[in-house]
Parts: C-alpha cells; sequence; structure tokens
C-alpha cells in the first residue's frame, strides 16, 4: 500500500514537472517573440512575467499633476503623501492608473474615479485645503539628473470633478 | 534510455535532508517581514477607504478597501502568516493564507504593477505548499520531537522547482538582452538612472558626466553577468564567486534603481546546493543529528 502511495506522490509530482516546464518554455518563448494567441493563457502570462523584468526604459517620465480650485485659482497639490512608496513604485501606480489596469469601463471612467477618489480624499486629509473642485492632468517631463519632474514638454487635461 | 528516466526521477524527486529548504523559507520569511515593515506605517492610506486604494475588480463590493480598523486588522493577520512561515508552524495554512493575501492586496493596488518579484513571491507560495520547508529548524519539529534541529527526509522536487526557476529568470532576462531594441546601448541604464525608478545615488552619478562609453560598459556587463549567472549557480567550483556577483547586481539595483526585491534572490542561492552537502557542513557546525527522527 506504502509503495503504491509512492509511486502515485511520484507520478503527480512527475505530472508537476513537466506541466511547468511546459509552460516555462512557453513563458520564455513569449519573452521572445510574442505568441498570438497565447496557449494556456493567464498561467503563461502568469510565468512569462517572472521571465522579462526591466526590458525597455523611456527617455520621457511621466505622472499624474493634480491641482485643486480655491475661489477661482488652482494650486498644484502635491501627491506624495498619498503615494507613501518609493518614487518608482509610486511612478508605476500612476501609469497603471492612468492607463486603466484597474479594467474599468474606459480609461475615462478610470481616471474620473481616481480624481473623485482624490478629491475627496484632499478634502479630509489634514493640511488639505477646502477645494471646489479638482482636475486631473497627465503630464510629461524630460527627465535630467537634478529631478524625475522637471520642466513639463506635455500636459493632458484628463477630467475635472465633481 | 532507462538510466537517463532513472537519473531524471533521482535529480527531481529523490528523498534528502530538508536543511535546504527549511533555510530558504526563513530567509523568505525574514524577507517578506521586512517588505510588511515597510507598508505598515502607511496602512490607512495604502488599504482602507481612507486612503487611496482604487481597486482593480470595481463590482466586487465584498473587497473593496475596509475601514482603516478593518484594514489595519487585515494587515496583522497578515505579519502573523509571515511568522508563522518563519518559525514553521502550520506552514500550509500560512502559505494558503499569504497566496490569498497575495490576490487580495493585489486587487487593492497594493501590487497595481504585475512585478516580477512579486510573482516569484506568488510562485514560491505555490511550490513550498508541496511541503518539507518545516521539516526542520521549526517549532512543528520542535513541538513533535522537542528539537529544533529534529529532521525528517523530504522529497527535493520543491528545491529543483526553485532552482530552476531561478536560472530560469536570470537565463531570458540576460538572453534576451541581447536583442531587444532598448538593450543594445548605454541609453537604456544612462534613462534609467534618471527616470522614474532612479534613485538619488543615480542622479549623482549621472551628474558626473561620465561618457557614454561608461553606460555602454556598464549595460554590456549586464548582459555578460545575467547571460553567464544562470549556469555558474549551477558550477560548484564557481559558485561563490557568482554568489558574490549576484550579491553585488542586486545591490547597485536597489542602490542605483531602487529595486531592492530582488535581494531576496541572494539568500535564495542556497536551492542551487545538494541538500546532504548543507546537511553535512551544518552538521560540522551545530548539534544537527547524521540521522532523521523515525
Amino acid at each position: 500500500m506504502y509503495d503504491r502511495i509512492v509511486s502515485v506522490s511520484r507520478i503527480v509530482g512527475h505530472a508537476i514537472v513537466i506541466a511547468y516546464l511546459v509552460i516555462v518554455l512557453l513563458g520564455a518563448a513569449h519573452s521572445v517573440r510574442r505568441l498570438s494567441p497565447v496557449p494556456f493563457g493567464r498561467v503563461t502570462i502568469f510565468f512569462y512575467g517572472m521571465l522579462a523584468p526591466y526590458q525597455g526604459y523611456s527617455e520621457t517620465s511621466e505622472g499624474f499633476f493634480a491641482e485643486g480650485l480655491i475661489q477661482g485659482t488652482w494650486y498644484p497639490i502635491d501627491l506624495a503623501p498619498y503615494y507613501p512608496v518609493l518614487a518608482g513604485e509610486r511612478s508605476m501606480r500612476e501609469w497603471h492608473t492612468y492607463a486603466n489596469w484597474a479594467q474599468f469601463p474606459s480609461e475615462e471612467v478610470a481616471h474620473r474615479a481616481f480624481a473623485l477618489r482624490l478629491f475627496n480624499l484632499h478634502s479630509l486629509h489634514k493640511g488639505g485645503r477646502e477645494i471646489e473642485s479638482l482636475r486631473l492632468s497627465w503630464v510629461q517631463w524630460k527627465p535630467a539628473p537634478e529631478a524625475f519632474r522637471t520642466t513639463p514638454i506635455q500636459s493632458r487635461l484628463l477630467v475635472t470633478v465633481p | 534510455m532507462n538510466h537517463f528516466f532513472h537519473q531524471w526521477d533521482s535529480w527531481w524527486m529523490r528523498s534528502g535532508p530538508p536543511h535546504v529548504l527549511a533555510l530558504f523559507r526563513i530567509c523568505f520569511a525574514a524577507f517578506l517581514l521586512i517588505e510588511a515593515a515597510t507598508y505598515l506605517p502607511h496602512v490607512p492610506m495604502m488599504f482602507s477607504s481612507a486612503g487611496l486604494a482604487i481597486p482593480m475588480q470595481t463590482g466586487l463590493s465584498f473587497l473593496a478597501p475596509p475601514l482603516p480598523a478593518i484594514a489595519w486588522l487585515v494587515a496583522g493577520g497578515y505579519v502573523v502568516a509571515v511568522l508563522l512561515l518563519l518559525v514553521g508552524f502550520g506552514m500550509r495554512a500560512a502559505l494558503v493564507l499569504l497566496a490569498c493575501y497575495f490576490l487580495y492586496y493585489w486587487q487593492l493596488s497594493f501590487y497595481a504593477f504585475p512585478s516580477s518579484y512579486h510573482r516569484l513571491f506568488f510562485f514560491t507560495f505555490l511550490v513550498l505548499l508541496l511541503g518539507g520547508a518545516d521539516k526542520t529548524f521549526s517549532l512543528r519539529m520542535k513541538l513533535a520531537h522537542g528539537s529544533w534541529t529534529a529532521w525528517e527526509n523530504i522529497s527535493i522536487l520543491p528545491q529543483r522547482l526553485l532552482a530552476v526557476q531561478l536560472t530560469a529568470t536570470y537565463a531570458v532576462v540576460g538572453i534576451q538582452k541581447w536583442w531587444l531594441p532598448l538593450w543594445q546601448g548605454g541609453d537604456v541604464l544612462y534613462y534609467s538612472f534618471i527616470g522614474r525608478w532612479g534613485t538619488p545615488l543615480a542622479r549623482l552619478l549621472v551628474a558626473l558626466g561620465l561618457p557614454p562609453m561608461f553606460y555602454d560598459a556598464l549595460t554590456l556587463l549586464t548582459k555578460v553577468f545575467e547571460t553567464l549567472i544562470p549556469v555558474g549557480l549551477w558550477i560548484p567550483r564557481v559558485r561563490w564567486a557568482f554568489f558574490a556577483g549576484g550579491l553585488a547586481f542586486h545591490l547597485l539595483i536597489a542602490l542605483l534603481l531602487g529595486i531592492w526585491w530582488f535581494l531576496v534572490l541572494v539568500p535564495a542561492y542556497i536551492v542551487f546546493f545538494e541538500p546532504e552537502a548543507v546537511h553535512a557542513a551544518l552538521r560540522k557546525r551545530l548539534s544537527i543529528s547524521s540521522l532523521p527522527v523515525d
């Protein structure tokens, strides 16, 4: 009986190994030449993600720029307190919100949801001045050794709330 | 052919001492604790309704950001699960919990970006679920056999899966850089140092105004190292040199790009040692039995 259990566990083990190797090879193939459709879909993509960090870079910096309206004047809102993480992680989080990785029905809906959340949060946040409205833009900067966010080279207004 | 299958079976599935996997478990859990410590001071802002958490699946209302007090409780549960993994008690339950936590925090945009390192962590939970990592240096063994160093033979399979995954990660990451268009010159590192991931130290480096040749050389060195390390880690004669190289490599990435999560790979290199060799080495230093319990 024990031998039988052992042999069953070995068969299961080998099945795991072979399935794992197939998926890893597919993930590797996808990183070399984009497969379409991707066999085994999300499973392969998950393994591909472990094989493909840092494939590229950008010559521009990008991120959100928020402003609050107070008595007819727009003032910049410092977003740093809302992102208590390293700069790189913050930038990635902003980009994924901008690009709607959260799968809202559209990018516009995603931007509005984010802006409304920020508007409510900023109104509650200690030290945040009461704002009548919030507008959210996506800004590109030319990065420089002095700072990640320097002079804007392009700015696109995304949404004004409420 | 028979010989091949025997070798294959032995390499993947034989039984061996659990010390490699147990040490890996301890290092991995300690790393998760350190990572948790970086987020814990910011639980309300990052994971509660009082913060900027934008849930991924908007239809799942029960997974919406909770009130801050609940968010603290949930985060406390995460720390408990990591501690259980660290001490090796209720390990499988802890691993299932941690896998669920990763999915939950991903939903809450903790892992808003599908980062390679968090995928590796998630994969590790699944591999450790195969068992064996708590068969020594664990509270489980202490309670069952009266000694932290008591041990039982385990299947080598989880250790092999982790080693092969690390090899695959380094190999594919390294090899693809030889033809990825953006990795054909030093610009990739120059712009990375002043880009979103660049740290103040990296900006200082760029401000020195070093010639493009410096960045070209650094890029080439990165590609050569990432291509060689998946081979070098398997060769006992040069393994320690690649350990040192891996440490330097990941330290530089952490210092210059702030991507410090991959530092966990350095202690994970232990999975490249044969379990019998690590057991023998530990016996010389610790009072570890040469034989497994029962």
